[in-house]
């Protein structure tokens, strides 16, 4: 361990080094310098891309695997046990020495991210609280069609994923706020909620609502798939077209309708697909199939926006940032002056800067649109529209903003786990003989900060690629296209300087275990 | 490429650059140790003895209290079962400083002082430590006074870690028996309109043995919306 990088904080936790300041200052230099190439002297398309697929169905064990009805028990298995064990951590373990947490955010909350990046949504496919409440309602492990359920309808004005927004909001309160993630306790008190609205909503609403509609994890995990190199799709047009059954969207005896309301043969993007394979089960001609495509696909595709996709993707941007910054001395020290000025407690002064620092966001880029819209002059296109649009160009920004942060927690942080495995629960015991012993960090500091600087970067460059296709699929090729990327850019820009500050400054490690 | 040669063909990028160097560069002189410590929190120090921590604050001033009374260890195995070791760090919220002068510690159990100490400075590491048995029936407070330059008071209630409730379990039942009721609602339900279902579909059936004309059978809905 290189002790010279770390430095500690009064409540016992360690504090990383930050990058170099001149690693901070080259990433900006590429950053700047890359955005002027890419919009001065890269040829923009926004032809919908056909695009080359890997199909993973070509082994053919694989599409015979998929096709067993016990396949998503299979690939929920080691998911659901690791989750009871979080749960029994909880329970009846050392709420201090324990596996809970490190397992749940030092491990799954950091490669969740990692996981999306590289391959969509395939955590909603391993997702425990989906195979715990599919067993509840099928009463079955391995068929997950619906043997009790109310099937109400979800409610009208909750069609959206404004729901999953709130609840992503007050698990960040909680997790920063509250300092969950040292507490075997609350961190299973978190597991049991989520289960529960999960097995609640598959018992009250139709299909699975709360995985369309409330999963804070599916909706981050399916706005990040977005950039992902994995796809669930239709081979065949045709096949579809003249399909007249379409079991892949009613469903069969043996297999569900898509749970998450999609009509798996016209699935154009990964964002509400959970990769249940229930419509490859369904599906009388092995028409779905899974593959690798080119990253980014979803993306440089969209052309429909939505305010609540767009509404997440600025939060979601935020709240990284935001989580990055109270890992920081700063933070104490802001926080800790406003509470002497102030004389208000720590809970209320964390809660009123994170509002500012959702709210605040919103507004700059909200501002930034209405002066893109200035700068694109005559045009029918409008501010809310500009706002929703480039939203999305910030998906690839924050994805990365997320992976650098998670670098440093995972590859500094992931080999505590080890001596906890042999003593789970805190109660002393030395199962595999691995309690007592430390291993060093997986990666070192220096490789560590390399990556960051890596991954900021290229969220940054993707960012403005994206941006620079929306303006022209928005206006056209005029140069209104180019004048209302200009607000959008500087707004980049600066974000990702800020990403870069925030990777320079020493950082609070989650686990001080 | 000339500096000059940049500021005439990237005047907006070479200004950005200037900006973001200049903001970045006191940074890398930024101190960032701004809290005394106990070292025994370190993950180095395996087994880690884990410990409770309750915050205060008075004044300027936020006070950690770390509460230590063999969390993870049996108890039958200690002499003492009932010593509890508290550890005090004083932070000052304004000037990222740690207080290191006169204190005076009072243990209270149930508003009654059960102990209390004076001690003129910081121990090593600008800790505050006292121990005291203290038995798990209590309602425990400490209230500290803190002399410098003029006295300032915080009061921190605390738990030992056998007072603490496990609300993971209370939680925990709460949802069984939600889940366990609303499942069984939901069967009933379901085995109901199955049962109308099968109704429909047997009536429909004896309909078209007798030669009856197919009608709208009334009442028969899909169970799967």
């Amino acid at each position: 361990m290189n002790h010279a990088a770390m430095k500690h904080s009064a409540d016992g936790h360690m504090l990383m080094d930050g990058t170099p300041v001149w690693m901070g200052i080259v990433g900006l230099m590429v950053i700047i310098l890359a955005t002027h190439w890419l919009l001065h002297y890269r040829k923009t398309s926004t032809e919908l891309m056909d695009y080359r697929r890997w199909r993973i169905f070509r082994f053919k064990w694989v599409a015979r695997l998929v096709n067993k009805t016990w396949f998503p028990l299979l690939v929920q298995s080691a998911s659901i046990f690791f989750f009871m064990l979080v749960i029994a951590a909880g329970l009846i373990g050392n709420d201090k020495h324990n596996i809970g947490p490190v397992i749940t955010w030092t491990w799954w909350w950091v490669l969740l991210i990692f996981l999306a990046m590289g391959f969509g949504k395939v955590f909603c496919m391993i997702c425990p609280w989906e195979g715990i409440s599919s067993m509840v309602t099928s009463l079955s492990f391995r068929s997950r069609v619906k043997k009790l359920g109310f099937d109400l309808p979800w409610p009208k004005w909750a069609r959206n994923i404004f729901p999953a927004i709130i609840f992503f909001i007050i698990l960040t309160w909680f997790e920063l706020g509250r300092d969950i993630t040292r507490s075997a306790m609350w961190t299973s008190i978190l597991g049991l909620i989520m289960v529960g609205m999960a097995v609640l909503s598959a018992i009250v609403f139709e299909k699975r609502s709360f995985c369309r509609y409330g999963c804070l994890v599916g909706r981050i995990s399916g706005l990040y798939s977005l950039f992902a190199p994995l796809e669930l799709r239709a081979a065949s047009a045709q096949v579809c077209r003249d399909c007249h059954t379409k079991e892949c969207y009613t469903g069969t005896e043996a297999s569900t309708a898509c749970p998450t309301f999609l009509f798996p043969s016209k699935l154009r993007e990964n964002s509400y697909c959970t990769l249940c394979t229930e419509c490859v089960r369904s599906c009388p001609h092995d028409n779905l199939e899974i593959n690798f495509r080119p990253i980014a696909t979803d993306l440089k595709n969209k052309t429909h926006f939505q305010w609540d996709e767009s509404v997440l993707a600025v939060v979601l941007l935020s709240l990284t940032s935001f989580h990055g910054l109270t890992m920081t001395p700063h933070w104490t020290h802001w926080n800790g002056v406003i509470r002497a000025d102030t004389g208000l407690g720590a809970s209320t002064v964390f809660t009123a800067l994170m509002g500012l620092m959702i709210l605040l966001p919103i507004a700059l880029f909200w501002g930034g649109a209405k002066i893109a819209r200035t700068l694109a002059g005559e045009t029918n296109v409008t501010a809310p529209e500009i706002f929703k649009a480039f939203s999305y160009s910030l998906i690839p920004i924050a994805l990365f903003y997320h992976l650098a942060h998670n670098c440093m927690h995972f590859f500094m942080e992931a080999q505590h786990i080890v001596p906890l495995l042999s003593d789970p629960f805190g109660f002393a015991w030395n199962l595999f003989g691995t309690a007592g012993k430390h291993y060093p960090p997986l990666l070192s500091l220096g490789t560590i900060w390399y990556l960051q600087i890596i991954c900021v970067v290229i969220g940054h460059l993707y960012g403005v690629v994206m941006a620079n296709r929306f303006s022209h699929r928005l206006f056209g090729d005029s140069p209104a296209a180019f004048r209302s990327l200009i607000p959008l850019i500087f707004t980049m820009i600066l974000y990702s300087s800020l990403s870069i500050w925030l990777i320079m400054q020493p950082m609070d490690m989650r686990s001080a275990m | 490429m000339k500096i000059s040669n940049m500021k005439r063909h990237f005047p907006g990028q070479f200004a950005s650059l200037c900006l973001m160097v200049l903001w970045l560069a006191p940074i890398a002189s930024q101190a960032h140790h701004f809290k005394g410590l106990p070292h025994y929190n370190y993950f180095e120090n395996y087994p880690e003895i884990p410990e409770e921590e309750f915050l205060g604050q008075a004044g300027d001033y936020e006070v950690s209290l770390v509460v230590y009374d063999f969390q993870g260890i049996k108890r039958e195995n200690v002499d003492d079962p009932n010593m509890v070791r508290l550890f005090l760090v004083i932070f000052n919220l304004r000037n990222n400083d740690v207080y290191g002068g006169p204190l005076t510690l009072e243990i209270l159990d149930g508003g009654k002082v059960v102990h209390r100490e004076k001690q003129p400075s910081a121990e090593l590491e600008n800790l505050y430590s006292m121990h005291q048995n203290l038995p798990d029936t209590g309602h425990y407070s400490l209230r500290l006074t803190l002399h410098d330059p003029k006295d300032v008071r915080c009061e921190i209630p605390f738990q030992l870690s056998s007072q603490k409730i496990n609300w993971a379990k209370w939680v925990g039942a709460v949802l069984l028996i939600l889940v366990v009721v609303a499942a069984v609602g939901a069967r009933k339900k379901r085995v109901a309109m199955d049962r109308k279902q099968e109704a429909g579909r047997r009536i429909d059936r004896n309909d078209s043995d007798m030669g009856v004309p197919k009608q709208q059978s009334l009442g028969s809905t899909s169970s799967h919306s």
